[in-house]
């Protein structure tokens, strides 16, 4: 399925933000930020398209970013979604029953970064010791935090509402 | 485990590994078996875990030449590629052709060596002891090539932001040619010593079934979803580097068996030696790096490098924060995301079956762990 079939089928779904990104600077061409109530409905769209999970993660900043990758198979069609979650309580919902493949990343970004994945089957540590479970080394320091709004072009310019969303 | 009501029903739990040969480095297995038959099988991941997300992070760029080769040890120059394409993405910066010609041909050496590397262990696993002598011959000549350009024989720094940090000389693409030459003419005798036998048949034939969807929704990728009937290569699907110019196909089998998965493989050392050869034949006169790489390499934005490393897809992905060094570096394995179905496949199959479905993943541990 083609990006602008996936943009498509993404804009007719609620509450989600759906924007065509620059191939040529990120690599991506669909780039979609999608709120907690919303993730889980996104991941559905891009299963029905036939979509492969590349990988899940987080980015440490203000406000915390989970970020997801998805690729078609066939052609150039790369998906990232964002759900922005509060880093003092970070929780998200997750899409391992929709993708398992996301039940190891969902994981490893807990270990990583103490994001608690709501509706998970097994939230244990995986890469980390079993008994690691309040040490999360992906974490910046208060000094090094960085504002999301900094780092990500698409939030540069709507500073206000992602500090609203937080 | 011995069931209370009726003792026939009894199960337990068998430990495979953390040291076991098979698992091909730190890896555990909890099988939970009745008799011969499994259960369940659950990887336990994060012995070899060092943290190299973390390393990215905290040095500059150019400092992580060294981790790369440390995450996948059979093929690290695939890895080396992404992460050099990826700063130079954030960067904006221009490679020269002859720069990403050495890299693509050297990256395709390795990739031949480590699926010579898997062609002998897959086959130790499942029994046979001769097959790993030859491969390990042919190999050798691999890693004396690369250890005369590079200085090393497994842990290469080779590539550089901009470029590749020596040039190739005569006495290395003589090397090569000649090689591959070599191991063309060496090909027939593989299939015929192993892809014909039928012990070998018998072990791997219609075992470790993997439908598309299943590969999909785990996003297992390389040869494993290429055994499954999806051509999908990242080098011809989201062309990276010099792969466009090159003439060469995607070996892709329906089977969706472990027999499927060693089939691609071998085909695929045969189109790695028809992307060498071509590379030789037509490698470009100028720079092997980039004459105007900026001492201090400020990078900001995100990008999502993928490439296709020898056991499948590879990404970075990288924010840049204006700095040095990488606000968040996130390497997606491939071997990762091929382990994660290993549950759901091998319910219900034979003890002997899991070995043989584990070696066809080709894994390599501290590219999971990482």
């Amino acid at each position: 399925m083609s990006a602008k079939e996936i943009i498509q089928k993404l804009s007719a779904v609620q509450g989600l933000d759906v924007c065509e990104a620059d191939y040529e600077k990120t690599r991506c061409n669909v780039d979609v930020l999608a709120t907690p109530e919303t993730f889980r409905e996104f991941a559905k769209v891009i299963r029905e398209a036939g979509l492969l999970i590349e990988s899940l993660t987080a980015v440490d900043a203000v406000p915390m970013m989970v970020v997801c990758h998805f690729t078609s198979v066939y052609e150039v069609c790369r998906v990232v979604g964002r759900v922005l979650i509060d880093r003092e309580n970070p929780v998200c919902p997750t899409i391992s029953d929709i993708y398992p493949g996301a039940n190891w990343h969902e994981r490893e970004t807990r270990d990583f970064f103490g994001v608690n994945f709501e509706g998970h089957p097994d939230m244990t540590p995986l890469i980390l010791p079993e008994d690691q479970t309040d040490f999360h080394p992906l974490r910046k320091s208060e000094e090094k935090l960085k504002n999301l709004s900094e780092l990500i072009g698409r939030f540069a310019p709507a500073r206000e509402e992602a500090e609203v969303s937080e | 485990m011995i069931h209370q009501a009726d003792p026939t029903q009894e199960t337990f739990v068998l430990n495979m590994g953390p040291q076991h040969p098979s698992t091909h480095g730190v890896l555990r297995v909890v099988l939970h078996c009745d008799g011969e038959y499994v259960l369940s099988a659950d990887p336990v991941i994060g012995y070899g875990h060092r943290m190299h997300e973390k390393m990215g992070e905290i040095r500059e760029h150019r400092g992580f030449y060294a981790n790369v080769s440390r995450m996948d040890y059979a093929g690290p120059l695939p890895f080396a590629h992404a992460h050099v394409l990826a700063v130079e993405k954030l960067l904006g910066l221009e490679v020269p052709k002859r720069a990403e010609y050495i890299r693509a041909m050297t990256s395709e050496l390795n990739r031949i060596s480590s699926h010579l590397l898997w062609f002998g262990a897959f086959l130790l696993d499942l029994g046979a002891f001769t097959p790993i002598l030859y491969a390990f011959d042919d190999r050798e000549i691999i890693y004396d090539l690369l250890e005369d350009l590079t200085g090393a024989r497994l842990t290469y720094s080779y590539f550089r932001i901009g470029g590749v940090c020596r040039d190739v000389d005569d006495k290395f693409l003589e090397g090569t040619k000649a090689f591959v030459k070599r191991l063309r003419s060496k090909m027939p005798m593989y299939n015929d010593l192993v892809t014909g036998n039928v012990i070998f048949r018998k072990r791997v034939e219609n075992v470790g079934h993997i439908p598309v969807d299943m590969a999909l929704k785990y996003g297992a990728t390389g040869p494993v979803i290429r055994g499954s009937g999806v051509p999908y290569d990242v080098r011809k699907v989201e062309p990276y580097s010099v792969y466009p110019e090159f003439d060469f196909e995607i070996p892709c089998f329906t089977e969706c068996d472990a027999l499927a998965r060693y089939r691609v493989r071998m085909a695929e050392i045969e189109q790695s030696i028809r992307i060498i050869e071509q590379a030789i034949a037509n490698l470009p006169e100028g720079d092997y790096i980039a004459p105007k790489v900026p001492k201090v390499l400020k990078t900001s934005g995100e990008v999502y490098q993928a490439v296709e490393a020898a056991r499948g897809a590879l990404g970075y992905y990288l924010v840049g924060e204006g700095t040095q060094n990488p606000y968040r570096m996130k390497i997606r394995p491939p071997s990762y995301s091929n382990l994660s179905l290993l549950r759901e496949l091998t319910r219900g199959i034979l003890l002997s079956d899991l070995v043989a479905v584990m070696g066809s993943f080709d894994l390599v541990i501290p590219e999971i762990d990482r």
